[in-house]
């Protein structure tokens, strides 16, 4: 990635951002399953939100998957709503 | 034409395990009565919920695994499920679609990196 010169000379500020990578994409996950709990919770964050896939990297189509999973989960309050 | 569907139940849980079996076989027979064919029940039993309902923190949960020639019609059966008041959540879910989508899309995801080490 090309960044903009640097003129602060000798002080090289280089950012090497983890390429971010949908895990669903590499695991080959087609399906989403509401009643995985376990998996729903990784991509829930502490106030209960849905963790936002420019945060975890996540393709669009996963991700909607993945949205729509948490909230039939959400439902039958296998998963929070809000933090309490 | 054929259609699957899942049946997410939560019961309370002052439901003693006996009532719990007799909800479950109750709600088979009003599938079945529906046009659809249970499968499989997933009974989890009893967990903490996510957030208290009726001001309760725990629920039984069964799941219903349901197949059907045609179509299933749940009307009858969500009335009723609403009504009932053992039952502190519903949820139904058709599952054919995505499922036959997400089969499809694995076998495409099979083949393509051999056509392209070939190519190659």
């Amino acid at each position: 990635m090309k960044r903009a010169r640097n003129d602060n000379v000798g002080r090289k500020k280089v950012f090497y951002r983890r390429r971010k990578v949908c895990k669903f994409t590499v695991e080959g996950i087609e399906y989403i399953d509401y009643k995985d709990v376990k998996l729903l919770q990784q991509y829930i964050l502490e106030r209960a939100k849905i963790l936002p896939r420019r945060i975890s990297g996540t393709s669009s189509r996963h991700q909607r998957m993945l949205a729509k999973a948490i909230k039939r989960a959400r439902h039958l309050a296998l998963v929070p709503f809000s933090a309490d | 034409m054929a259609r699957t569907y899942e049946l997410g139940l939560v019961l309370d849980p002052r439901q003693s395990d006996e009532a719990v079996q007799e909800l479950v076989g109750k709600y088979r027979d009003m599938i079945a009565a529906a046009g659809g064919n249970v499968t499989e029940v997933d009974n989890w039993g009893k967990r903490k919920l996510a957030y208290p309902i009726h001001k309760l923190n725990e629920g039984k949960y069964v799941f219903y695994f349901v197949a059907s020639e045609g179509s299933v019609t749940w009307t009858d059966i969500e009335r009723n499920l609403m009504q009932n008041e053992a039952v502190l959540r519903y949820l139904v879910v058709r599952t054919d679609l995505d499922l036959k989508r997400a089969a499809t899309k694995a076998k495409q995801r099979k083949k393509p990196p051999q056509t392209e080490e070939t190519a190659a």
